[in-house]
């Protein structure tokens, strides 16, 4: 149970004088006289050694114990998909933050009194931890052993309105712990101790205890990169704590397995928003990757819009190889292309040897494909065309789900 | 050409500190500046493919070093008599260290690079968790623009800076990143960069424009991920090759996976496949092989496919928008089959979401 400053205060300081018990809201106060902090030095000093395995080694030989250098921007220790926040990470043409302002789906929020920068004063803040759905698959993963539903986990410190930006007087980032299934808080082997970023997908970032909370923050809940430490399934039910280190000053926020409906996180229940990680290869597992799809998503550079450029490896009536291709521009955040045109050359010439066999490429209109992705790992599309230009070449029409092939390098879709 | 600055020496430092306190109030409240607005790339994203290298600085002719003595964490002078570490946190308070300060660049691809910031603590001292110096204050001038910068331990961020006088425990190495929230630097131009101690001593380094000839044996792009794209031939359009590099999951090797989209004698449209495996940190593939499928259907209405070998092929990529290679198809080919040899150098279609190469 958080005990608010100001009742502290309260009980301590104003019995002694003529005036009445103050009914405002808890938000700043001093500290209990007398009062003690916890040093938490040693915590800092074990978290930061731990967040850096790389500091004291070349990547060459944390090559596969620490950080997978082929997955540079997935840790092999990462907590959700790295593809989860790829619509939000900034580019150069926006001011998105790295990690979303405002809590949604279900919430599990308290009060927390933090210590602030000045020693005889804390300060109220609201921590509500949160998830966002990410693409589930249904693979069972190393974050997700059990195969269900994959949800990134975040957190909001949210400072009280007036102080919002304050850096005069601000709190200070408390010490965190989990403790979940066989990990249990304070244990002699330091397993409870969590590493916390304010961006997604890093491998060493963490938010040292201590470390001013100026403005509202939200942080995603991670792992340490490291093969002793405790490994949390965010997705699963957790208790997580929050220490200022002054006396009563632990919080403890219980939150539940990651449930999504229909009605708590759509988000999980739709198609994925189409970006750079739904680049790939993609085929019919039933009739092996003789035949398939290659899907490039490109940045047009413009922050609001996205072309998908695919090309269709396939046959012609001969059984000779053909292929088609598609282009269509779609809004950031689409889900469903529908009606992207499919079109397929003739005329042009191998490498462009000469002779050319003929005067000049022609592009020439196939149909159309209708594409959406309802995980990392499945595409869904309807196609409907012909080769009216030659004779014996691909057609017809119907609806494919067919699965990824391979993961590309830097890009893991999970 | 460096130069250690003395306390109070130079005008320059105390008119930062003041610029610094209207900006952001207080050296240690760097996060009031965090999330204003996402900062542009300080370098390629494709630069760090393999991870952010300690030692880099042995690699580059022109890395400078330079002692700076860091004190140590004024949090310990407030840890309360009682407690246990009290006697080590006194020490702490009242602790120095001279620690050695490297500036080096890294050469990234199209003639581009990353600069790195690396400490290093004093002999026998690094993973010292008692007593250990806090980090400096870090700016930097580049013609008339001065400002704090951005330091990070992971590559590509864009809100994750190291807090000034946060403990540095350990031999670390950080990349230097623009500042949130105000203009970009460009690292690849000459700059000054300052590193102050913020209790009156500063070092200073004078980085000049970043020239690729001090790298001649650097593999600039090793083949990863970034060089996953759409290739072409600007001058002969409709032909193009779809070039994905996955991962095989081992820490050793990747594949790499082309379709090349093309035309057969006939002007029909044809295609072929390339598949190679290659260890991690090679620049080129030599002699992948590459085949023909023929027998299939459309749309998966087919059972069964022959292939066949074609030839082989060969890739390499001297930077993130040019793909060289060479091309051999073997002798017994069906009629009217691409056919021949040659050499080719096609250049990039667009910039894969989330994947930018540059």
């Amino acid at each position: 149970m958080s005990v608010p400053s100001k009742y502290v205060v309260a009980g301590t300081m104003l019995l002694a004088s003529v005036l009445a018990l103050p009914v405002i809201a808890a938000d700043r106060g001093p500290i209990e006289v007398g009062a003690t902090r916890a040093d938490f030095s040693s915590v800092q000093a074990r978290r930061a050694m731990l967040a850096a395995p790389r500091a004291t080694a070349t990547t060459a030989t944390v090559s596969t114990a620490a950080v997978t250098p082929n997955e540079l921007t997935a840790s092999s220790y990462r907590a959700y998909p790295a593809s989860c926040f790829s619509d939000t990470l900034p580019t150069i043409a926006n001011t998105i933050q790295p990690l979303p302002v405002s809590p949604s789906g279900v919430l599990y929020s308290r009060t927390v009194t933090l210590g602030t920068n000045s020693q005889n004063t804390s300060e109220d803040v609201t921590i509500t931890i949160f998830r966002i759905a990410c693409s589930s698959s249904g693979d069972k993963l190393s974050y997700n052993p059990d195969g269900g539903y994959a949800g990134a986990t975040l957190m909001r410190i949210q400072r009280q309105a007036q102080y919002e930006g304050d850096s005069q007087l601000y709190p200070q980032f408390p010490d965190i712990r989990i403790a979940q299934g066989n990990i249990a808080f304070d244990n002699p082997n330091f397993t409870d101790y969590v590493r916390i970023a304010t961006e997604p997908n890093t491998v060493i970032a963490d938010a040292s205890v201590g470390s001013p909370v100026i403005n509202s923050t939200t942080y995603v809940l991670e792992n340490y990169a490291s093969p002793t430490l405790g490994f949390f399934y965010f997705n699963h039910a957790f208790t997580i704590r929050f220490d200022n280190g002054l006396q009563n000053g632990r919080v403890t926020i219980a939150v539940p397995d990651y449930n999504p409906t229909q009605q708590t996180y759509p988000a999980a229940y739709r198609s994925m928003a189409i970006n750079g990680y739904l680049s790939g290869a993609w085929y019919d597992p039933a009739a092996g990757s003789r035949e398939g799809l290659v899907t490039q998503v490109l940045d047009n550079g413009d922050g609001a819009t996205r072309t998908l450029f695919a090309t269709w490896y396939t046959y012609d009536q001969l059984g000779l190889p053909f292929w088609l291709v598609a282009q269509g521009s779609f809004p950031i955040g689409s889900t469903q292309l529908n009606n992207v045109q499919v079109l397929y050359a003739t005329g042009s010439s191998f490498a462009a040897q000469p002779p050319p066999p003929s005067p000049a490429v022609k592009a020439n209109v196939w149909g159309t494909i209708n594409v959406s992705f309802s995980d990392c790992q499945h595409i869904k599309f309807d196609f409907s065309g012909n080769t009216a230009a030659v004779q014996g070449g691909p057609q017809g029409s119907g609806t494919r789900n067919w699965t990824r092939l391979g993961v590309i390098n830097s890009l893991t879709c999970q | 050409m460096t130069m250690p600055l003395r306390a109070g020496a130079v005008s320059r430092d105390w008119r930062m500190r003041f610029r610094f306190a209207l900006a952001c109030i207080g050296l240690s409240a760097f996060a009031a500046c965090v999330h204003a607005a996402a900062p542009a790339r300080a370098y390629p994203p494709s630069c760090f493919a393999d991870g952010l290298p300690l030692g880099q600085a042995a690699k580059d002719p022109r890395a400078m070093s330079l002692p700076l003595t860091l004190h140590g964490d004024f949090n310990a002078c407030f840890v309360n008599p009682a407690a246990p570490s009290y006697p080590v946190a006194q020490q702490e308070c009242k602790y120095a260290e001279v620690v050695g300060v490297t500036i080096s660049r890294m050469p990234c691809s199209g003639g581009k690079s990353a600069t790195l910031f690396q400490l290093t603590r004093a002999a026998g001292m690094a993973g010292n968790t008692d007593l250990y110096p806090t980090f400096p204050g870090v700016w930097v001038e580049q013609s008339t623009h001065v400002d704090w910068i951005r330091l990070a331990r992971d590559a590509n961020t864009s809100a994750t800076q190291v807090f000034v006088n946060s403990p540095v425990y350990d031999d670390s190495i950080y990349v230097l990143e623009n500042p949130i929230g105000a203009a970009a630097f460009d690292y690849n131009r000459a700059f000054t960069l300052t590193v102050d101690n913020n209790t009156g001593r500063a070092v200073q380094f004078d980085l000049g424009d970043y020239d690729p000839a001090d790298f001649p044996t650097a593999v600039p792009l090793p083949i990863s991920g970034y060089q996953t794209g759409a290739w072409y031939d600007p001058a002969h359009g409709g032909e193009g090759m779809l070039v994905e590099i996955l991962d095989d999951g081992n820490g050793t090797t990747r594949t790499l996976f082309a379709t090349w989209f093309t035309f057969d004698a006939l002007g029909a449209p044809y295609w072929l496949a390339a598949q190679a495996s290659f260890p991690i940190g090679a620049a080129r593939i030599d002699n992948a092989p590459v085949q023909t499928a023929s027998g299939g259907g459309f749309a998966g209405n087919f059972t069964a496919v022959t292939r066949a070998p074609w030839g082989t092929m060969s890739f390499a990529f001297p930077d993130c928008s040019t793909m060289n290679f060479s091309y051999a198809a073997s002798a017994f080919l069906p009629a009217n089959s691409p056919a021949g040899s040659g050499t080719r150098t096609w250049r990039r279609l667009g910039s894969i979401a989330n994947l930018g190469c540059s």
